[in-house]
């Protein structure tokens, strides 16, 4: 009977309605490294998060330039946002800005998530787009991180792989 | 697109140039007979985010050939991804849990030509990147870009070289926004060609991730 009410209660926070879930991203500075695709055409990113008093910066780069600049207050509102190479400003604002919304988990950002049976978030669901996190490990600082992620979007998918994270 | 992207690999490649050049005097057997070489640089690579504390270091691996058509550049640490010039095609992948991607680009195109710019100036047809002036400096050379276009890419390259023996040592690459790639060479050598699979794109893990040969 108390697993059942445990699975009830992880189901209901799970799905935002509780408490919030804690993400793994938030509060942490890291970079991954993967491939953007859209259609059949798919390009090198390199994704900086660097989190600072409260705020959350975000930098998209794709050979070696700014595909797009995100500044996130601590309730995930924007206080900046730029486009760039392959993205200009109305695609940061559609595409980038919901997915980097909802790895953080703030409420409002993302539908449901799925927490496996180690209590780690292994997928993010919102309305367009799917996030899946695998591969948790410990990083400097004793920091769990999922190495991997994994987008699907209606236009595009995104596969990333942790390179580095630190507190 | 690939302003940027050209840059780097340019200055990188011409600073590798000059070593590249300086080692061709190796490669005569015993028989006389020259073998076919390729050069192997190894560099180590700085890079500035201004949004992130410090500098991220990564480890690059440059192979070409002498006609300099050929070239391989591979990062090998903290990620690894490789890209290939071959017969004027580029193949670029990048290594996502253990398993290769193949990067499509839609700047495919572009980007094979910028390698085709890195060969050239690995043969030393090219001194100064396309879009460039060229400005003197102490120790090396400068180049400031020529339109207000590119100006918003990139800020300057400078090339520095070693006082005594005159290689180029490091290319240093700044942004308008302050953040900046150095690129240091940590060395050069000759290497026998082998079957080339240096330029095939079907072998992708020829450096291990630590930057050992398999």
């Amino acid at each position: 009977m108390k697993r059942v009410w445990i699975l009830l209660f992880l189901m209901w926070a799970a799905a935002g309605h509780g408490a919030e879930l804690v993400s793994a991203f938030d509060g942490v500075s890291y970079v991954q490294r993967g491939v953007l695709g859209r259609g059949k055409s798919s390009e090198p990113l390199a994704v900086f998060v660097s989190f600072r008093d409260g705020e959350t910066l975000l930098r998209l780069e794709s050979n070696q330039m700014a595909v797009a600049k995100i500044k996130l207050s601590a309730d995930a509102s924007v206080i900046g946002l730029e486009g760039g190479f392959l993205l200009d400003k109305c695609a940061v604002e559609k595409y980038v800005l919901p997915v980097f919304r909802a790895i953080l988990l703030k409420r409002g950002f993302y539908e449901c998530a799925v927490v496996g049976q180690d209590g780690r978030v292994s997928e993010i669901r919102a309305d367009g787009f799917s996030i899946k996190l695998g591969g948790y490990s410990e990083y400097s600082g004793g920091i769990v991180m999922p190495r991997s992620m994994r987008v699907e979007g209606e236009n595009f998918w995104l596969k990333l792989e942790l390179v580095m994270a630190k507190k | 697109m690939g302003v940027f992207v050209k840059l780097v690999v340019a200055a990188c490649c011409a600073g590798a140039s000059v070593l590249l050049n300086g080692a061709d005097a190796k490669g005569a057997g015993a028989s006389g007979k020259k073998a076919e070489t390729v050069s192997l640089a190894r560099i180590s690579q700085k890079k500035y985010v201004g949004i992130m504390d410090g500098t991220l270091e990564s480890k690059i691996i440059l192979v070409a050939d002498s006609s300099g058509k050929n070239v391989r550049w591979q990062v090998v640490s903290p990620y690894e991804s490789v890209s290939i010039l071959k017969g004027g095609v580029l193949y670029a992948f990048e290594k996502i849990d253990g398993k290769w991607v193949e990067v499509n680009s839609a700047v495919r195109e572009r980007a094979g030509k910028v390698f085709e710019m890195v060969a050239d100036m690995l043969a030393g047809r090219r001194k100064t990147p396309e879009g460039f002036v060229a400005k003197d400096a102490k120790d090396g050379a400068q180049y400031v870009p020529e339109s207000e276009a590119l100006a918003k890419v990139v800020a300057k390259i400078s090339v520095f070289k070693n006082r005594e023996t005159g290689a180029v040592s490091k290319v240093r690459m700044d942004a308008p926004d302050g953040d900046w790639t150095e690129l240091s060479l940590e060395s050069v050598e000759k290497i026998p060609l082998g079957n080339g699979d240096f330029f095939d794109a079907s072998k992708l893990d020829i450096f291990k991730k630590s930057g050992k040969e398999k």
